[in-house]
């Protein structure tokens, strides 16, 4: 990676995180370490976090009431906290995909030299 | 799982009991599925130093800020009981050594009816002074040192308040020592540094602003445990 291209990198998946781990949430309870393996394999590693980025924002979000968490043991002998999405969370997932993808339509169009292309 | 390194991280959360479990319980969680993903090492090492792994464990969660007339009452009760010891301390020295308290109480207050100096003894008045000593050690060390390793001080623990960093975990030695700062002020400066706490959404006041520790209302700290939660501890950790 070229000097410069991680910090990028974090600050675009900084951006992008909550849109990323409520899309992932909503396909299946996840809990905090299959989502920071997941979103890196699920991205082709273009969202690429840290712990000290993915905790917070999910605190954040169960703060928010989107997501709500719970252990759970499912046979194993150690429990899992599990992150599940609530109505709010699928609610708010919408609105950001939804945005999500007016931005990235638009900044494909710009990267591609402006509004005649 | 280096038992040192959950000491350390357990070290570093603040709050209830509760709090501090949960917030266990979920790195512990986090770091056993490394572990058995055989990611143990870049995990730690992406975690870095326990303080830094407590941080991202702790942040995101609201932090309540402490209002502002529970603060002041703590400050209160902090500045009150040298004062009290003070003062219970020196009339009881004045009565035992006098070996005849209610002829020493009589002649205070024939004293005080005459508008003249009680008859305090030498030793009576060293006795004061060294408690008067001992209360400068309370305000400057004490309550320092009590912030240090809990988090408050008695008039904090009477309102339910505590002292965290901004991002929710036990304040090191340093940032206590700023934000104490406020002792060496006089009368202006510091109502201007409490001003600060009137209008910041956080409650700071301008020298916790410079430490980044707030006081939080210590009940109302998330996160809490949830249904199945495993106890955690340095001392059952694989």
């Amino acid at each position: 990676m070229a000097p410069g291209e991680e910090g990028i990198q974090r600050e675009l998946s900084r951006g992008t995180m909550e849109l990323a781990v409520l899309a992932l949430i909503d396909a299946r309870k996840r809990y905090g370490y299959d989502l920071l393996t997941s979103l890196g394999s699920a991205s082709n590693g273009s969202i690429a976090i840290k712990e000290g980025t993915l905790y917070p924002a999910l605190h954040r979000m169960e703060d928010a009431g989107y997501i709500t968490a719970s252990w759970e043991a499912e046979g194993r002998a150690a429990p899992r906290k599990y992150y599940s999405i609530t109505d709010g969370g699928k609610a708010r997932l919408e609105a950001l995909r939804t945005e999500w993808r007016r931005l990235a339509s638009g900044m494909e169009r710009l990267l591609n030299g402006g509004a005649e292309s | 799982m280096n038992e040192n390194y959950l000491k350390e991280f357990e070290r570093w959360t603040s709050g209830p009991k509760r709090r501090r479990e949960a917030l266990s319980a979920e790195f512990a969680e986090h770091v056993r599925e490394a572990e058995a993903a055989g990611e143990l090492g870049s995990t730690l090492e992406r975690l870095g130093p326990p303080r830094d792994a407590a941080k991202a464990f702790a942040a995101g969660h609201n932090l309540q800020p402490a209002p502002i007339g529970r603060r002041i009452t703590a400050a209160l009760v902090d500045f009150a009981i040298p004062i009290l010891v003070l003062l219970g301390v020196s009339a009881a020295a004045a009565l035992i050594l006098a070996g005849d308290p209610g002829r020493v109480l009589a002649q205070l207050a024939g004293d005080v009816a005459a508008e003249r100096d009680p008859d305090w003894t030498d030793a009576v008045q060293a006795i004061a002074a060294f408690t008067a000593a001992l209360g400068m050690m309370w305000w400057v060390v004490g309550l320092t040192f009590m912030e240090w390793r809990a988090g408050r001080g008695p008039g904090k623990a009477m309102m339910g308040l505590r002292v965290v960093t901004e991002e929710g975990i036990a304040p090191t030695f340093g940032q206590v020592v700023i934000r104490r700062l406020t002792l060496v002020f006089s009368g202006p400066l510091q109502l201007i540094d409490w001003a600060f706490a009137l209008f910041d959404p956080r409650r700071q006041r301008a020298v916790e602003k410079l430490a980044h520790t707030m006081v939080i209302q210590d009940d109302a700290a998330q996160p809490r445990p949830v249904a199945g939660m495993p106890r955690v501890g340095a001392s059952n950790m694989a």
